[in-house]
């Protein structure tokens, strides 16, 4: 079972590649919103500036602000600290907490619901379990599937399953309120996510780059994520503390913030 | 390679009978194709297997015979006598246009005699002279390739089929499918009705749904198309919050539901959230391929949503989509009912 891999006709379901304006099946045209999709910006000011925190997107649309931090910590929070969110409803009450170190800052998360994403500049090392935002897309890494246990069911009845292959690892989509939405296992040792022309393909995303990132499995067995240099990003779940460097990106909630630090 | 001595269309070897046609085919050395290769040879074979497609199928034999001769100069003498062996066949074949089934009602081309929906024979003698002549219904076993195996008479009252079953004097190949439960299905005939009860088995049962009519699914319903197992869910948690904070995901649209493939009792592989305009599954078209089962046809069927209730239609695949029952099912006559590794149809 898989996905295809292109936008499908709507008149006879079968997959146009990209950048073709008719379907070559039936000749019914693309519908022009498909075809002029393009990547969009998170937010007007993702160029790199001089300020301290930058709010680059807001969760209702409303203009970003600029936080000047002093030495001292700061709370972000939809009620409660000093960099508040109070429109955002995916920021918990208490949801962060920005600290100063001997190197510049840390980011820990206040145990809050949604957690904080840092975006990833380098491929990073994944655990099973750890949550990543492409696009306006959240996924989940799961470990190999667990051996197949149906070769005695009950009363050693078979199972009957679809057929099934071995799979070192499998990406789910996250739904807003937390439902698993859809499911890709890889076949090989990488699959990837985008637009189009993909293994999980959202067509439409607009903050989703044709090819946003690949998640890869080691013949060590170690997972890594790589961004593909997408427009927008891609952005990992912290664990507990980070350190922040200086054009660091932040997904607090549904807000975008960018660290900058002044030497 | 044989060549049906009806129709002329070239089935494959191990079949038993015409693809297109459904007459008995003669076994594939006996096969009129075959026997003309003694003196003239390759060359003479060749002719004779490639003449089978080109040829008009039915109508008019006196120009079949002669394009024959001008095209073929009559290297392929054996099949065209075994063509004109058989008159009274191609005689019925073009006396009669559509021929309703007695069982389905579907309209068959005159020349069928088989019921291209539901298999039944079209021969009224034959279906009254069937081996379960003394029980009220009857489930008949459709082989792998496509011919009819066991009868399994069913009485007035409850049978229990499985692979235990001792009920019946017909069940012994069932004790060999290790798919089925022990006690799989009850079948319960009364008053000219027959229902089906799945009893809790691993696998359940299956019924073949009609191509293009719609049925409405819900949360946890499994269907079969080709040799996949494929599970709706609807989603539960659209939109939720935990204390206050909602919960952070992907943008829900209008998805209701996903489809995802069952590889196991507990695990699913891939799964596709269902839109608002749905999503058409099919082994090259649709939104969701199965490029690696032969046994999908290109577009087979869709899942979608209207008036918020999520719907299942087959699209006229070749080799149907299951619907699994849940509880208790009535069977209409010529139903197609998948069992374990079983194909049966029902006959009442």
């Amino acid at each position: 079972m898989e996905q295809a891999r292109n936008y499908v006709c709507k008149s006879c379901a079968t997959a146009v590649p990209s950048s073709h304006k008719f379907c070559g099946a039936c000749g019914v045209s693309v519908p022009p919103d498909i075809l002029e999709l393009r990547t969009k910006y998170f937010g007007a000011m993702q160029s790199p500036g001089t300020a301290q925190v930058v709010v680059i997107r807001t969760a209702d649309g409303s203009e970003g602000m600029t936080y000047s931090l002093q030495g001292t910590e700061h709370v972000l929070g939809r009620t409660q600290g000093e960099i508040l969110f109070p429109n955002d409803p995916w920021v918990s009450e208490t949801h962060a907490r920005l600290k100063p170190s001997p190197t510049g800052m840390t980011i820990e998360d206040e145990g809050s619901q949604n957690g904080v994403y840092v975006r990833v500049l380098e491929p990073v090392t994944l655990q099973p379990g750890d949550h990543f935002l492409c696009g306006e897309q959240l996924f989940i890494l799961e470990g190999s599937l667990p051996e197949p246990s149906s070769e005695s069911g009950t009363e050693q009845t078979y199972f009957y399953s679809s057929p099934k292959r071995p799979s070192p690892f499998c990406l789910v989509q996250v739904l807003e309120g937390g439902d698993q939405g859809m499911r890709y296992c890889a076949r090989e040792h990488a699959v990837t996510v985008g637009r189009e022309d993909c293994h999980m393909n959202f067509i439409d995303d607009v903050f989703m780059s044709g090819s946003h990132a690949k998640i890869e499995v080691t013949p060590e067995g170690a997972f890594t994520l790589t961004d593909l240099d997408s427009k927008n990003g891609t952005y990992v779940k912290i664990d507990g503390t980070r350190e922040l460097k200086d054009g660091d990106y932040l997904f607090v909630g549904k807000e975008l913030l960018r660290v900058e630090l002044t030497a | 390679m044989i060549v049906c001595t009806r129709c002329s269309n070239e089935n494959q070897d191990h079949y038993k009978f015409c693809l297109v046609c459904g007459a008995p085919l003669p076994k594939a050395d006996e096969s009129p194709v075959k026997s003309t290769t003694d003196a003239p040879a390759a060359e003479g074979e060749a002719n004779g297997g490639s003449s089978g497609t080109d040829r008009p199928s039915s109508g008019n034999g006196k120009g079949d015979a002669e394009g024959l001769a001008s095209t073929q100069m009559g290297s392929s003498q054996g099949k065209v006598e075994a063509t004109a062996g058989d008159p009274s066949q191609t005689a019925t074949g073009a006396s009669a246009d559509r021929v309703p089934c007695p069982s389905c009602g579907t309209e068959n081309p005159g020349h069928f005699r088989f019921c291209g929906n539901c298999g039944l024979s079209l021969n009224e003698e034959e279906n009254k002279a069937s081996p379960s002549a003394g029980a009220r219904a009857s489930l008949v076993l459709i082989r792998p390739d496509g011919t009819e195996g066991q009868t399994i008479g069913l009485e007035d009252g409850d049978t229990v089929l499985g692979r235990d079953s001792a009920s019946t004097s017909s069940g012994e190949s069932l004790s060999d499918d290790l798919f089925l439960s022990p006690k799989h299905a009850k079948f319960s005939l009364s008053e000219g009705e027959l229902t089906v009860t799945d009893q809790n088995s691993l696998n359940g049962v299956y019924v073949r749904i009609d191509a293009k009519v719609p049925y409405e699914i819900d949360d946890k319903t499994v269907f079969r198309i080709g040799q996949e197992v494929l599970r709706y869910e609807a989603f539960q948690n659209l939109g939720g919050v935990v204390q206050g904070t909602k919960v952070l995901g992907s943008p829900s649209k209008d998805y209701v539901g996903r489809v995802a493939l069952v590889i196991s009792p507990d695990t699913v592989g891939n799964a596709y959230c269902v839109p608002k305009d749905g999503l058409h599954f099919g082994r090259e078209r649709g939104e969701v391929v199965f490029p690696d089962d032969g046994y999908v046809s290109g577009l087979h069927c869709r899942v979608y949503v209207e008036n918020d209730s999520v719907f299942l239609m087959d699209e006229g695949s070749s080799n149907g989509t299951f619907l699994k029952i849940r509880g208790s099912h009535k069977l209409r006559p010529g139903d197609l009912l998948l069992m374990g590794q079983q194909l049966f149809r029902v006959q009442f």
